[in-house]
């Protein structure tokens, strides 16, 4: 067998155009979605673009109503999911004994990967009915979107927050304990705070999840555009709306639709920017996967 | 010396990372078939040197150097010349031992399949010959097809020795090799490079003046970028011309 | 009540107690929904798999029949997509660690990648609807929802993979420089297969994730139901989760829906496993 040696220049210049084409697909993303979005918005104006009235056949494409489903259902959810994933971390971090880890981390891996449809099917037919019966209204609601959106959360807080724990040094444990530290004491005085910057960016890129996910929230959320006045009142996120009327869309009514996705597009990049900067994963400090 | 007896020559070599140079204006001729130790406190240079004798330093650390180094009277440090055949003739050993992933064997062929060497025959027997020069075949003979990281810190450096062997080098560069060894493992390093002189031609780097003083013909002392002396290894020790040279090797300063 | 009466109250034991007992409570609160969301499905779609499910072509939109074509249709979008974004990512990742120097350059790009991983699948169907199926004309094809799913995890991948092949000791490089190998040989010999493990768990990752995908496909593969085993990449397909969607939001047949999602989360399960176990078998070598 001739064992071919392909010279390291040219290997170095292939390379180079593979990383070169990969900037080019991320980077065309953003700008296709800008080419296809932001010349409405100076069509129509902001104060169209932000106001409470969306009804896009007769030109009016305000976001507002959406931006507030959206928000209200990212807050539910992460009421949810933040106290009991920090709990759960902490648990797995740093209370369980290693077999039942072992047990429950690939756990957290399998809920993360239920596909969001069938966490949507899940919410149709138990929290629905669970709502219509106990707290009355119609069941599609941005209560049971928040608790749907919860549960999905969840997993992205445990795991994240769990990487945060772990990083935190073994000494600095030690170092408390020896000093007659109980082990909750050490954990709240010196583990979280020292993991506080990591958890609070699980909190954002939960955060970003949950205002991202769209096909769970179509299915439980009502998607009525209206302002929601209580929990059990349906409501539409910005992600839905983008799902439910993207078939059928042509025009401005399209572009206002692209325009939405930049809104959504700016809202979890900036978010995913923090949270990677609060990791120290951007300047190539080492954080874990 | 003549100059048939010189295997590397280094001559006015400079070398500078980002900032002031490491080294400046260092002349030295290293013999053929003897073995050769570069000594001087940290920070002297003397791993940036003997880095440069492979070009590592301007490959991996991304050293900018002037000045002649020639190999058997050819300049290495002009452009076009093959990076990968000179490594194979000139080899290096790292001051903490770093098995490649996988079995003894696996790392002992790893060198030689990449210059060309495919029988099975051929490379089993570079292994085994390899593993006798570096003093290791006895100890690792039964079992070759083990994971190389489950050997103890002294054979992992044979180890790391055996592999260079295998290529058939003309020089070994050897950057503090028994740092992190215990005495005894030392001591079958420096027994080895004796027996082997006349084989190969050794560039010892140390930061122990005493195993300068044990196992090599000449020595050279750096300090602060700059070659202040060189020369016979007995006379250096004994009777130095510079006072600088003499502090060092009796721990005044270091 | 005095200071000295509370601080006997609440010793740190009790605190801790305490709070023990609130996190464990917690903790049993998630693995009871956990349990309860892999009971539900499991309980409800594993009757109803079969081995005629598995093998047969689905009828009647689906209330008949089984999802053969669909899972094959499936399996054709997702690694046809791992099959683009693969080659790009780990020549970007290789070309990121081995050949620039920690820069601008090389900081802008993770940046850029790490920020883009988040970006919601709706944007990607969206972005792949206007630009593969109608402005290039591709319409609602595998070949479509293959390169929408390409884009889609190509940050992700690039992340994964460049942070495996940081993880490679520099000495290992060093090492197989100085027996006589190039850079390129030292890069395929030595560098990527010690990377390898975590390379293929990155991949992994995002093999169970396009599988899950549905906001992304539904808009770009489409939603037709596929009589047989898709043969051609402008053919439109619907992947698992999208029919599983369809059978969900109609209320075709109940059953065919739990049984999809029985197999849906069965398969991601699996996938996930795998690249967690193999993960930990990563870390734990270089111990």
């Amino acid at each position: 067998m001739v064992s071919l040696r392909v010279p390291d220049r040219v290997v170095e210049r292939g390379l180079a155009l593979l990383a070169l084409s990969s900037i080019a697909v991320l980077a065309s993303i953003t700008f296709f979605i800008l080419r296809e979005g932001a010349p409405l918005v100076y069509k129509v104006g902001l104060a169209n673009f932000l106001s409470t009235d969306w009804h896009p056949t007769a030109g009016r494409f305000g976001i507002t109503l959406m931006i507030v489903g959206s928000a209200a259902v990212t807050a539910g959810a992460l009421t949810l999911a933040v106290p009991l994933g920090i709990a759960c971390a902490i648990v797995l971090g740093e209370m369980a004994p290693a077999p039942l880890r072992r047990v429950l981390k690939p756990a957290i891996a399998i809920l993360a990967g239920i596909p969001s449809v069938v966490y949507g099917f899940m919410g149709i037919i138990v929290v629905l009915p669970w709502i219509r019966q106990h707290l009355g209204g119609p069941g599609a609601s941005g209560l049971a979107a928040s608790a749907i959106l919860g549960v999905m959360t969840l997993p992205t807080i445990i795991a994240i927050s769990l990487d945060a724990l772990e990083v935190v040094p073994r000494s600095y444990r030690d170092g408390s304990r020896a000093m007659g530290a109980t082990e909750w004491q050490t954990i709240r005085r010196i583990v979280l705070p020292a993991a506080r910057s990591g958890i609070v960016a699980a909190v954002i890129l939960g955060m970003g999840r949950a205002i991202g996910e769209t096909m769970a929230v179509v299915m439980v959320a009502g998607n009525a555009v209206q302002l929601p006045r209580s929990p059990l009142d349906p409501l539409r996120t910005l992600t839905a709306n983008l799902a439910l009327e993207m078939g059928y869309a042509a025009g401005d009514h399209r572009a206002a639709l692209f325009a939405t996705a930049i809104v959504l597009f700016v809202i979890i990049v900036a978010l995913n920017g923090v949270a990677g900067l609060a990791r120290g994963r951007v300047s190539g400090r080492r954080g874990r996967p | 010396m003549s100059e048939g007896a010189i295997k590397l020559s280094i001559r006015g070599l400079g070398l500078r990372y980002q900032g002031p140079p490491v080294l400046r204006d260092v002349t030295l001729a290293i013999p053929r078939n003897s073995i050769t130790a570069i000594i001087g406190p940290a920070g002297s240079g003397k791993t940036s040197l003997l880095r440069t004798l492979n070009l590592l330093s301007v490959d991996v650390d991304r050293a900018r150097v002037e000045g002649e180094l020639l190999l058997d009277g050819a300049d290495i440090l002009r452009p076009g010349v093959d990076r990968a055949r000179l490594r194979r003739r000139v080899g290096m050993v790292f001051a903490m031992p770093q098995p490649l992933p996988g079995s003894i064997h696996d790392n002992l062929v790893f060198g030689p399949r990449l210059a060309g060497v495919r029988g099975r025959r051929e490379l089993d027997a570079l292994v085994e010959s390899s593993l006798r020069a570096a003093e290791l075949w006895d100890e690792v003979k039964d079992r070759l097809g083990r994971s190389a990281f489950s050997l103890s810190g002294g054979q992992q450096q044979r180890l790391c020795i055996a592999r260079i062997l295998a290529l058939g080098p003309e020089v070994v560069l050897l950057d503090e090799p028994c740092s992190g060894l215990d005495p005894i493992s030392t001591l079958k390093i420096e027994q080895m490079m004796r027996a082997l002189c006349g084989r190969f031609t050794w560039v010892l780097v140390t930061n122990n003046t005493k195993q300068a003083a044990r196992v090599s013909d000449r020595t050279a002392f750096l300090l602060q970028g700059e070659l202040v002396e060189e020369g016979p290894t007995p006379l250096m020790f004994t009777t130095p011309k510079d006072a600088r040279t003499g502090d060092y090797v009796e721990g005044r300063f270091g | 009540m005095t200071r000295a009466r509370v601080a006997t109250l609440f010793t740190p034991r009790r605190a801790q107690t305490v709070a023990r007992a609130v996190l464990w409570t917690m903790m049993a609160g998630a693995t009871a929904i956990l349990i309860f969301i892999l009971a539900f499905v499991l309980g409800r779609g594993l009757p109803h798999l079969s081995w005629t499910f598995f093998s047969a072509a689905p009828g009647d939109s689906g209330r008949t029949g089984g999802v053969m074509p669909i899972i094959a249709g499936t399996l054709e979008v997702t690694l046809l997509g791992l099959a683009v974004a693969t080659p790009l990512s780990l020549g970007t990742s290789i070309y990121l660690v081995e050949y620039t120097r920690e820069g601008r350059l090389t900081r802008a790009i993770r940046f850029g990648a790490e920020c883009l991983a988040g970006v919601p699948s709706i944007i990607f169907g969206l972005f792949g609807f206007v630009l593969f199926v109608l402005t290039l004309g591709m319409g609602w094809s595998i070949l479509a929802g293959a390169l929408t799913l390409a884009f889609m995890t190509l940050p992700t991948l690039i992340r994964t993979s460049e942070e495996a092949l940081r993880a490679v000791p520099a000495s290992f490089r060093e090492v197989s420089l100085s027996l006589g190998a190039s850079k390129w040989q030292t890069i395929r010999k030595v560098v990527v297969p010690a990377a390898f493990p975590g390379i293929l768990t990155g991949l992994t990752l995002g093999l169970g994730r396009a599988i899950g995908e549905t906001a992304a496909v539904i808009f770009t593969a489409g939603s037709s139901l596929p009589r047989r085993i898709p043969t051609s990449v402008y053919e439109g397909t619907r992947t698992l989760s999208v029919h599983f969607y369809q059978l969900a939001r109609e209320g075709i047949s109940a059953d065919n829906a739990s049984a999809t999602a029985a197999v849906l989360v069965l398969a991601i399960s699996f996938i996930n496993v795998c690249a967690h176990v193999a993960m930990h078998r990563f870390l734990r070598r270089y111990r």
